[in-house]
């Protein structure tokens, strides 16, 4: 039935106080907690076990009855449940699993309430027997066998027993189910438990009491400390003060951690409220809005192959400045990091080549001149078109010239621009991700692209994590510690030079050519994987020289028939000074799988609008 | 000389207002717009203080500035507040670029961060403007993207001057289209006469075509002025949204200069009768699973679910401005070159003593008769330029537009 006052619209809503629900359960004052299982208090759930009454498991002293119905099984409230003797719960027998054959029997006369409280969550959903009592009135007291006999007897019959000392109540023993937490059906928490019955347990950061509680229900929306991602940095401190140390990502040093930390005081006042929402291991000080399906600004086909084209030039781009900025310094741990999201960025560029191969386009290996490219400012009869948001917001092409920067903190910064910047590249393969799902008669085969989108778009995320970590890490440090010192390649280019430039050309090659093929992708792009062994050796000699590797670009190739690719693949492989066995190998898998798809006659992929050119290029 | 002194009787207050529904019984409260459903035992007290205070606001950052690229127009409709596009008699040179410029500059300076600024276009005709206007645009998405923002934009047009050029901008921003159709042709023409004799009826459904072949704008709306004399408004409305408009609402007519114009009490009860017969055809569109979007109770119903109260009517003087040809700021584009409700210049920036006075002094609980008005903060009070102009005679018509958008309310929200 309908209460006399219901509030119908949101500040009605709001308004409305309902008995018993703290304060801390209205959406406005939560502190955003979004852990399943961290809403609730889980111990609440077992204080309703047995149907009728209720039990307190948080005492030392045992398991309390400390509420029940008016009657239950024909024994009166009244008589059990006085102020003078208290009641507790002393025995138990039940299946232990639902499969079992026999019943498990406990005894509780000394144990804890915790200690009850576990056998008591273990209950599968079966028939239970109980046995409760007030302890001093059970004389003498039942034996083991005695005990035993009468949960079997009552588990068996469902009949009830109830002893009486003098006329006051001694114990009584009843078999039920155990109560079903969810509604079978809809799997809400049933009206068995009052408002605010399943969250009085939990911490609240305002009341400060998580300081004493120690047990762990603390808000996981906003922690004061996580795991950082970065297994040398240890647990990372969120509860910083962020005013005094604005640029403190973290610290293994605990001194200065400390130092770094709201005091206790500081946080009672209210310094919790400045702890951001902590998601996938990052602090977020603001949430993207959440993306609706767009309606009208969907890429179509064509369109769709374009961008991608475009991306994986973007892609291309990021590994090369991600390693020549790797490559320019000594600080090992640094390079690791950056070589490590290079590493990414390359399965990236394979996997957006793997999209257009299923759209059936030719593949794009070539590198782009901008990142965060602004279609708005591409030369004419290029096909990309500025995309317009579901939620109407017009995104922000960050559209910076793509070059060649070593590390130093400036450069770290602008790497964590580009990737913070989801307009630009998550934005971009958001919106082809949309596109693609919500359009499956222009994309059949939606499934395979939508699963290989969702990978990037996932992988893309922990990228400004790491870029931060190397950033506090190096920022230690004057930039001429850890930045080595090389010399541009000038002609005449010494031979490590051409090597390694005829390597870096090589496995693009390999790259585009598997992805023209039918058949054998998956082994040449292995070989491809092996093969940058040799060209990270490549490069190391020319360092070793005191020279630098500028990534010469690559020639456009991506649109050449498999008869074109062949001369091309002998003529890098003639240039590299000291082939190998493994380049040997490499060279004839490749060369046999090329006329393997010639002898096929393979169908030709369609060119797509190919890389394009833009005009108004930011420098930075 | 005899002084005449209007002395306003205090009424007493409006704390709630009952209503009934198929759904049973219910009460709007005053404070905060709350909506309950009641049993017959209801009572009500007020809480004291009350839980939504309607305090005078501090002008809060600028969110819209409206530019006032010309004056003139090529329409000469008898009701415009702006005199046929005239102003007053005032007509004036158009705004020059450095001024269009430097009103963008103000807006992204002065727009609170994370929040995206609207810039609009109004007149006379925007479109009379074309270069201006267009250069404006780009010159406002390119700032935008350099200061890392994003910027949406707005136009109130005839329609009648709507070239490709222009339906390409449109698309290619975030733009809000709004086209001022006053129903089927004949009466559209009789009451939005062209200047030079065309028809601006048939000028303004080729700007719609020209508008669908260049990709549509983020939203493209119909206001359809009423004025004496018009035809029936559920027909209209369903003219109106065959034309293919994301929305279309109607605006009485309540001051204007021309005689005729102005809806008189009479008008506004048959007006009131044929907006809730639209509402009625809107719900049953609805109740099937139809979109039917009559704006005047889409935003009505969202209103009233959001529990939407507050003491003025728009954002006029607090987060909206409106921008003069010749630089200076207004309250609202209504307000422009008077000189009463200037707020600034585009150079000096909004004058906040000046907005804080405006806001003080138009708040609704300092109006006549409104303390006594259960729907003062639903309606704010109306249109601050017709309320000066004209005085508050169409409060019954707002009472009883808003009593059936709450029945309707409860009614959608829980289906018969």
């Amino acid at each position: 039935m309908r209460p006399k006052l219901f509030p119908r619209n949101l500040t009605a809503q709001a308004a409305k106080l309902v008995a018993g629900n703290p304060a801390t359960s209205r959406p406005e004052s939560g502190t955003d907690v979004c852990t399943p299982g961290l809403e609730i208090d889980l111990r609440a759930l077992e204080e309703r076990f047995f149907p009728g009454l209720l039990w307190d498991f948080e005492r030392g002293d045992g398991a309390r009855l400390v509420g029940m119905d008016e009657e239950v099984q024909g024994l009166q409230r009244h008589e059990c449940l006085t102020e003078d003797a208290p009641v507790f719960l002393l025995g138990l027998c039940a299946k232990m699993r639902a499969a079992d054959k026999g019943v498990t029997f406990f005894r509780f006369d000394s144990s804890a309430g915790r200690a009850v409280w576990r056998r008591v969550r273990d209950l599968p959903k079966t028939r239970v027997a109980i046995l409760f009592g007030v302890r001093e009135r059970m004389t003498p007291p039942l034996g083991q066998d005695e005990l035993l006999k009468l949960l079997r007897q009552v588990q068996e019959t469902g009949s009830p027993v109830i002893k009486k000392s003098g006329t006051a109540f001694a114990y009584a023993a009843m078999a039920a189910p155990r109560a079903a937490y969810l509604h079978p059906d809809t799997g809400v928490i049933p009206e068995l438990f009052a408002p605010g019955e399943l969250t009085k347990g939990l911490c609240s950061p305002w009341q400060f009491d998580f300081r004493d509680c120690g047990c762990n229900y603390w808000a996981a929306g906003k922690p004061d400390m996580v795991q950082s991602g970065d297994p040398a940095v240890g647990p990372v401190n969120y509860g910083r003060n962020r005013t005094k140390h604005p640029h403190t990502q973290d610290s293994p040093d605990r001194g200065i951690r400390n130092d770094a930390m709201y005091t206790a005081s500081q946080m009672v006042a209210g310094a919790w409220k400045a702890l951001p929402p902590v998601l996938g291991d990052r602090e977020r000080n603001t949430l993207p809005p959440p993306r609706q399906p767009a309606g009208k600004n969907l890429f179509h086909r064509e369109e769709a192959a374009t961008e991608l084209a475009y991306l994986a030039t973007v892609e291309h781009a990021l590994v090369v400045e991600y390693l020549y900025a790797a490559y320019s310094t000594h600080d090992r741990q640094a390079a690791a990091v950056i070589q490590s999201i290079a590493i990414d960025e390359m399965r990236h560029l394979l996997w957006v080549n793997e999209l257009l191969q299923i759209l059936g386009y030719a593949p794009s290996t070539t590198r782009a001149a901008v990142i965060g490219a602004d279609p708005a400012k591409a030369e004419p009869g290029c096909g990309r078109r500025r995309m317009q948001e579901a939620d109407g917001h017009q995104p922000t092409y960050i559209h910076v010239e793509s070059r060649l920067r070593s590390l130093t903190l400036a450069t770290l910064d602008y790497f964590i621009d580009v990737e913070k910047n989801s307009r630009t590249l998550n934005g971009l393969y958001t919106h082809l991700y949309l596109s693609i799902d919500a359009q499956p008669e222009e994309f059949p085969e939606n499934v395979r692209l939508t699963a290989i989108l969702r990978l990037i778009i996932d992988e893309g995320e922990d990228h400004y994590a790491r870029l931060a970590t190397v950033r506090t890490h190096l920022a230690a440090r004057p930039e001429n510690e850890w930045l080595r010192n090389l010399q541009r390649a000038e002609e005449p280019y010494p031979p490590a030079y051409g090597a390694a430039a005829a390597w870096y050309h090589l496995l693009l090659h390999i790259i585009s050519v598997s992805f023209r093929l039918d058949n054998g992708r998956a082994s040449l792009l292995q070989m491809a994987k092996e093969l940058m062994q040799d060209l990270d050796a490549a490069i190391c000699q020319l360092q070793a020289d005191g020279v630098e590797f500028d990534w010469p670009e690559p020639p456009a190739a991506d649109e050449e028939t498999l008869e074109e690719a062949l001369p091309r693949l002998h003529g890098y492989v003639s240039r590299i000074g000291s082939p190998s066995q493994r380049l040997f190998d490499a060279a004839n898998a490749a060369e046999a799988l090329i006329r393997a798809g010639l002898r096929n006659g393979q169908a030709p992929l369609r060119p797509s609008a190919g890389p394009c050119r833009y005009m108004e290029v930011r420098g930075r | 000389m005899t002084t005449l002194v209007q002395i306003h009787t205090p009424q007493p207050a409006a704390h709630h207002f009952r209503f009934s529904s198929a759904q049973g019984e219910h009460v709007f409260l005053v404070d905060g717009s709350q909506i309950y459903d009641i049993g017959d035992d209801f009572a009500f007290a007020p809480p004291r203080p009350p839980m939504f205070p309607m305090v005078v606001p501090s002008p809060p950052p600028l969110h819209s500035l409206s530019l006032h690229l010309g004056q003139s127009c090529n329409l000469h409709c008898g009701y415009c507040y702006a005199d046929g596009g005239a102003f007053g008699g005032t007509g004036g040179s158009p705004m020059d670029e450095t001024t269009a410029r430097k009103s963008v500059d103000l807006l992204l300076r002065e727009a609170e961060s994370g929040t995206v600024p609207v810039l609009g276009f109004l007149g006379g005709e925007p479109l009379l403007h074309r270069g201006l206007l267009h250069s404006t645009v780009h010159y406002a998405a390119a700032e935008a993207a350099r200061s890392g923002k994003s910027i949406r934009f707005s136009l109130t047009t005839n329609g009648t001057l709507l070239t490709e050029e222009d339906a390409l901008l449109f698309s290619e921003y975030d733009w809000t289209v709004q086209i001022s159709v006053d129903g089927m042709a004949a009466l559209h023409d009789r009451q939005r006469p062209a200047k030079n004799g065309g028809s601006s009826h048939a000028a303004l459904l080729g700007a719609l075509e020209r508008m669908e072949k260049a990709g549509r704008p983020r939203a493209l709306t119909a206001r359809s002025t009423i004025a004496r004399g018009w035809g029936r408004l559920p027909e209209e409305l369903d003219y109106l949204l065959s034309l293919g408009f994301d929305d279309a609402g109607f605006s009485p007519v309540l001051a204007a200069d021309g005689d005729g114009f102005a809806l008189t009490r009479d008008d506004l009860a048959r007006f009131l009768n044929e907006m809730t017969e639209c509402g009625e055809r809107a719900v049953a569109h609805w109740r099937e699973g139809r979109a039917y979007p009559f704006a005047n109770l889409q935003t009505a119903l969202r209103q009233l679910h959001q529990g939407h109260h507050q003491p003025y009517p728009c954002g006029a003087g607090a987060g909206y401005l409106s921008a003069s040809t010749s630089g200076r700021l207004y309250a609202c584009h209504r307000f422009v070159n008077d000189a009463k409700r200037a707020m600034g210049s585009i150079t000096s920036g909004p004058e906040d003593r000046r907005r804080r006075q405006f806001l003080e002094e138009r708040h609704v609980d300092q109006q006549q008769p409104c303390g006594g008005c259960w729907a003062r903060y639903l309606c704010g009070g109306s249109c601050h330029h017709e309320a000066l102009r004209a005085g508050r005679h169409a409060c019954d018509y707002i009472r009883g537009w808003l009593a059936f958008c709450l029945r309707v309310y409860v009614e959608m929200e829980t289906p018969a």
